[in-house]
């Protein structure tokens, strides 16, 4: 008795393990299949999942901000040194604005219109060191479609991967298959962004010969499909030169906090 | 199966210590397969990784396969007398927690993902501790369905 149930599991588990590794196969090539059934599972748990979400986001909240707590005082001399410099940068700018608007009036140039954008809710998380992502109650049924931009108050967030009638999943630009093309704002070079393993935005492809200082602002370059120009996406947090290597180890600091994003917006255009 | 898949996308994953959150699936499947044997904790760990794959994973399947196997690994450990001592029960989830990150590990390699060592390491050693905390939490439930489990199989026999 005892061996017949033995090997009644041990069948099942070798049943489990071959459709398992069939599955992950399919769906590492990308099939249309495994990805119907990603787009109807997420709208069939959308509803529940915003609620519960809704429900359970201030408690994450509370517990997540106690490690901010840790860092504050450090936090809060690097911000008091910033903003000397902002203060500075911005009794430049003004006049600088004065200026480009007079001569805007002059050529009779329109301002860049606003991007087309909807309102979107977080729904659920999903990260760990293979994948940072999340799940927006907002779908094709709102306009949503694969590969437009997702940002939060602040910059961008990531880019919609999938898209369901009335949810979509965000791949944010901290995963480790996220990889953008950015500009440099000050210099206005090209590189790429990607995420990495432990969480850190990577900017790859800045050659030991260009100028880049810490600080400097990444935007969205031109050149992405759904993307606009000129997305805010982070700063330069730290830059290193590798011995040997004819690129710059540099990492950028998101605006955008992606470990408590409750409502983002997705960019139609 | 579902609330705790859900529960692990809407609130667990956003608990993050040095990226690294609890697993109350995991967990889930190791009180099932205590109190209700090895098939159940099979079926539970797959219907709850694919669910946990559909509506997150990167790779479908895969969290479906570490879970079966999880509660397939917990039953042979059960069978050899780790059941009903709470340091058992915490040692049942560190092994499982355990062999999840190193199967895992080797799926993804197999499968061309890039390993960082030291992220591999920092989970190796973090996430058993996650999943022992949250174990505790959970250890009341866990002592009283046993209890009952035992005290309803005595009065049939």
């Amino acid at each position: 008795m005892v061996n017949s149930i033995r090997l009644r599991n041990s069948i099942i588990l070798g049943i489990i393990i071959v459709l398992c590794l069939v599955v992950i196969t399919v769906s590492f090539i990308g099939s249309g299949f495994t990805e119907n059934m990603r787009e109807g599972a997420l709208d069939f748990f959308e509803p529940v999942q915003g609620k519960v979400f809704s429900f359970f986001n201030p408690i994450a909240m509370f517990f997540s901000s106690i490690g901010d707590y840790i860092g504050l005082r450090q936090k809060y001399f690097e911000l008091e040194e910033e903003n000397i410099i902002l203060r500075e940068a911005y009794a430049q700018d003004i006049s600088l604005k004065v200026e480009n608007d007079a001569l805007r009036r002059l050529l009779e140039l329109d301002i860049r219109r606003d991007h087309d954008m909807i309102v979107v809710k977080v729904i659920g998380y999903y990260s760990n060191s293979w994948q940072s992502e999340i799940m927006l109650s907002a779908g094709t049924n709102d306009g949503v479609q694969e590969g437009m931009g997702v940002v939060g108050n602040s910059g961008l967030a990531g880019i919609i991967i999938s898209a369901g009638n009335n949810s979509s999943r965000v791949r944010l630009i901290s995963d480790t298959h996220s990889s953008l093309g950015v500009r440099i704002l000050s210099s206005r070079k090209l590189g790429l962004i990607e995420g990495s393993q432990d969480g850190a935005v990577n900017l790859k492809y800045i050659s030991i010969d260009e100028e880049i200082y810490k600080g400097d602002i990444i935007v969205t370059s031109e050149y992405g499909q759904y993307l606009p120009p000129d997305i805010l996406i982070g700063r330069v947090k730290s830059i290193a030169d590798i011995a040997g290597e004819p690129y710059r180890e540099i990492i950028v600091e998101p605006f955008e906090d992606l470990k408590s994003l409750e409502y983002l917006m997705v960019i139609r255009q | 199966m579902i609330t705790a898949s859900i529960i692990q996308i809407t609130f667990f994953e956003q608990l993050k210590f040095f990226n690294i959150s609890f697993d109350i699936v995991l967990i889930g499947i190791v009180i099932i397969t205590l109190i209700d044997g090895p098939f159940t904790g099979i079926i539970f760990g797959f219907i709850a990784g694919l669910i946990l794959d559909l509506i997150a994973g990167d790779l479908v399947g895969i969290s479906a396969l570490l879970y079966s196997l999880d509660a397939f690994i917990i039953w042979r450990l059960i069978e050899s007398g780790f059941k009903y001592r709470f340091a058992s029960q915490l040692f049942l989830v560190f092994i499982v927690t355990e062999v999840n990150l190193i199967t895992e590990s080797i799926i993804r390699y197999l499968f061309n993902f890039q390993i960082s060592l030291q992220i591999f390491g920092t989970e190796l050693l973090l996430a058993p501790v996650f999943n022992i905390i949250l174990l505790a939490v959970f250890y009341p439930v866990i002592r009283i369905s046993l209890s009952r489990r035992t005290e309803s199989f005595e009065f049939k026999y």
